[in-house]
């Protein structure tokens, strides 16, 4: 009797203790992330949840603490040092007053949210011979639960535990060596962890996956070049789509009202040698809408057919719902604003944002036709926008308020050339080269301010020389960015006006961010080697 | 300026023989304009491109003409032709100017022969080779 009574009280002990501690997993400061909660982030806009704050990808902050009034007072409230070389260009997630990054060569790292100070630190050992194309970088990592997940140079995917830093599962995805590497923060929705893999310049066959977020096990991939017998396959010359590239490097989108992943593609391979890849070369340079659960194609949209400039489309498209339309807008990096109906991937507008010269006609669909003069040759041709594009891999920001999307835009042109290139395995796979042209302007960049209605810039700052910073909009009235003159700068979201600046040290290749704290705003952004967080004395 | 001697607002050519092909200096000398180089991504530009010229009126009205050692939005420092370093908050200037025609001045044949150039040319590279 008296072994028994001991039984029941343990068995009471165990059961009040897992109330206990399940009811302070969900008051205390490392709370656990559900998919209810990311899906419903404006709710608590003191946590940035996912890459671009939220599903849509508008990069916005409804916190207004920091306004047009007193920006001008803005301070730095702290500042982490990596301790590493390299562009750092990660984008902070904000997790009940825990901030997670990631640094060059695959760090990630958790701090403080209020003092920048370490709660632990992350470093891959990577192998010696990764093939990143454009430097050691990560852009950021996902969380859900309590893991957070990273897409990394050697290919892997890993999750780690978010209140130490341990690993919790490690998958290759596939064989780095050849070129494949992940360089951008994973989505996650439902319970997967989906991202794209990078190496279009190294001749992959782009992919999109979807692993498990407890398991690491793999639930679907969508290769991003059809395969023989798949629609799109005949959009390939021969055997040019085992080396077609089209990787899929940045972060989609999510709109859980129809259940599609929308997620951008980038350029053919070889990027600047259309010669022995015949065709428009699906689904390159694309918008696509998967099925998250399953991985299948709903539609898509290709923006640059059969590119030869290297125009990757892998800027963060924004969902935008407008007088009861529901649309999805990009701003390209071929230099055009596009936006599309989200349900069906037709095309409603494009127009130029930028400086362009490779169109001067549009098809039936509204898409720009290339004229035949932009095509490179042997001798090289000047083409606008340049091969770094009117835009990048920075992120663009939409405003509900007032209705304009923002986007850090670039002015250059090029010389492309191209030539004969034999494809080999884990080398750099170019087919051509790009130069500066002598004959344009010198190169500037501008954030500009487009209004998605009628496609017209209604603003612009100009910077002296293009940014790779992205751009952060909030309900305070304030758009942020930064440039590679080493600025943070806090713009009036309406006029363009600058309100404030500070001079951080180092060149920004990094997208801004804003979260809360004890009710006290701080905006976050990467600059050198650092994190930087600002806030009202 | 060759081993500290000569003038700042023009680049230091001690190592420039190394640095520079003969049909580099030939055409720096010929036509100053013409950018040096290209490279085959762009510069991070944290630093402005030297040797822009650049002239700017003060709040006072007085003219300045001289090479960019840097800039930003907001900000601006110039070496004057008397190098003189200037620092200028760019809101408070009347007026900036920038060409890319560059101060010195462009050497033909009429004023600088081509064996005058050779010998120059020759005498940068065996620096260069010290």
């Amino acid at each position: 009797m008296k072994k028994t009574l001991h039984k029941v009280w343990i068995g009471i002990f165990l059961l009040l203790s897992s109330v206990f501690f399940a009811v302070n997993a969900t008051g205390n400061a490392c709370a656990q992330v559900t998919f209810k909660r990311l899906l419903h982030s404006s709710e608590e806009p003191q946590n940035w949840l996912t890459y671009s704050g939220d599903y849509a990808g508008r990069r916005f902050s409804a916190l207004d603490e920091v306004k047009t009034a007193n920006v001008r007072s803005l301070v730095v409230k702290w500042v982490f040092q990596t301790g590493a070389t390299g562009k750092l260009e990660t984008t902070p997630l904000v997790v009940d007053g825990v901030l997670y990054a990631t640094g060059q060569d695959d760090r990630a790292l958790a701090l403080d949210a209020r003092t920048g100070r370490p709660l632990w630190l992350y470093q891959r050992q990577l192998p010696a011979d990764i093939r990143p194309c454009c430097g050691r970088v990560n852009r950021g990592l996902a969380i859900l639960g309590d893991k957070v997940f990273l897409g990394l140079l050697d290919a892997h995917v890993i999750a780690l535990d978010a209140k130490t830093g341990n690993v919790v599962w490690d998958v290759a995805a596939v064989e780095y060596a050849k070129g494949y590497s992940f360089t951008l923060a994973p989505l996650v929705l439902k319970n997967l962890v989906i991202l794209g893999v990078s190496g279009g310049e190294y001749g992959i066959r782009g992919f999109i996956d979807a692993y498990d977020a407890d398991t690491g096990q793999r639930k679907w991939r969508f290769y991003t070049v059809p395969g023989p017998g798949e629609p799109g396959h005949e959009t390939w010359e021969g055997n040019s789509w085992k080396t077609g590239g089209a990787p899929a490097w940045m972060t989609g989108v999510y709109d859980p009202a129809t259940n599609q992943l929308f997620w951008p593609t980038g350029n053919p391979a070889p990027s600047n040698r259309g010669e022995g890849r015949a065709g428009d070369n699906l689904y390159s340079n694309s918008l696509l809408a998967l099925d998250p659960d399953s991985g299948k194609l709903n539609w898509y949209f290709q923006f640059t057919k059969h590119d030869e400039h290297d125009w990757d489309a892998t800027q963060v498209p924004i969902m935008i719902d407008s007088g009861g339309k529901h649309l999805i807008a990009q701003a390209n990096r071929n230099g055009f604003f596009y936006v599309l109906d989200r349900s069906t991937g037709k095309l409603l507008s494009s127009n130029a944002y930028g400086k362009i010269t490779w169109s001067n006609s549009k098809d039936n669909e509204g898409r720009p036709v290339p004229t035949k003069e932009s095509s490179p040759t042997p001798t090289g041709r000047t083409v606008c926008p340049g091969a770094l594009g009117t835009t990048n891999w920075m992120s663009p920001s939409f405003d509900a308020q007032t209705g304009l999307f923002y986007v850090s835009a670039r002015e250059q042109c090029d010389i492309f050339s191209t030539a004969p290139q034999p494809y080999e395995a884990g080398h750099a796979y170019y087919g051509s080269a790009y130069f500066p042209s002598d004959e344009a302007e010198p190169y500037w960049g501008a954030v500009r301010a487009i209004d998605p209605e009628n496609g017209l810039v209604k603003w612009e700052f100009r910077h002296p020389s293009p940014t790779w910073s992205g751009v952060l909009s909030t309900a305070g009235g304030l758009v942020f960015t930064g440039d590679a003159e080493g600025n943070f700068i806090a713009l009036d979201a309406a006029t363009g006006k600058p309100l404030w600046h500070f001079q951080m040290g180092g060149a920004v290749y990094a997208s801004p961010m804003a979260f809360a704290v004890d009710g006290r705003e701080y905006i976050a952004i990467a600059a050198g080697s650092s994190l930087y967080a600002f806030g009202l004395p | 300026m060759v081993e500290g001697k000569g003038g700042r607002v023009g680049p230091d050519l001690t190592a420039v023989g190394i640095s520079r092909t003969v049909e580099s200096l030939v055409e720096s000398v010929r036509n100053p304009s013409q950018r040096l180089a290209w490279g085959l991504t762009e510069p991070t530009k944290e630093f402005a491109q030297r040797y822009e010229t650049v002239t700017v009126v003060t709040p006072d009205g007085k003219e300045i003409k001289g090479v960019t050692l840097n800039e930003d939005s907001f900000s601006l420092q110039v070496m004057d032709t008397a190098e003189q370093i200037h620092l200028f908050d760019k809101d408070k200037l009347r007026s900036i100017k920038k060409s890319r025609k560059s101060l010195m001045p462009a050497f033909d044949p009429g004023t600088l022969s081509d064996q005058d150039l050779n010998d120059i040319i020759a005498y940068l590279l065996d620096l260069a080779e010290k």
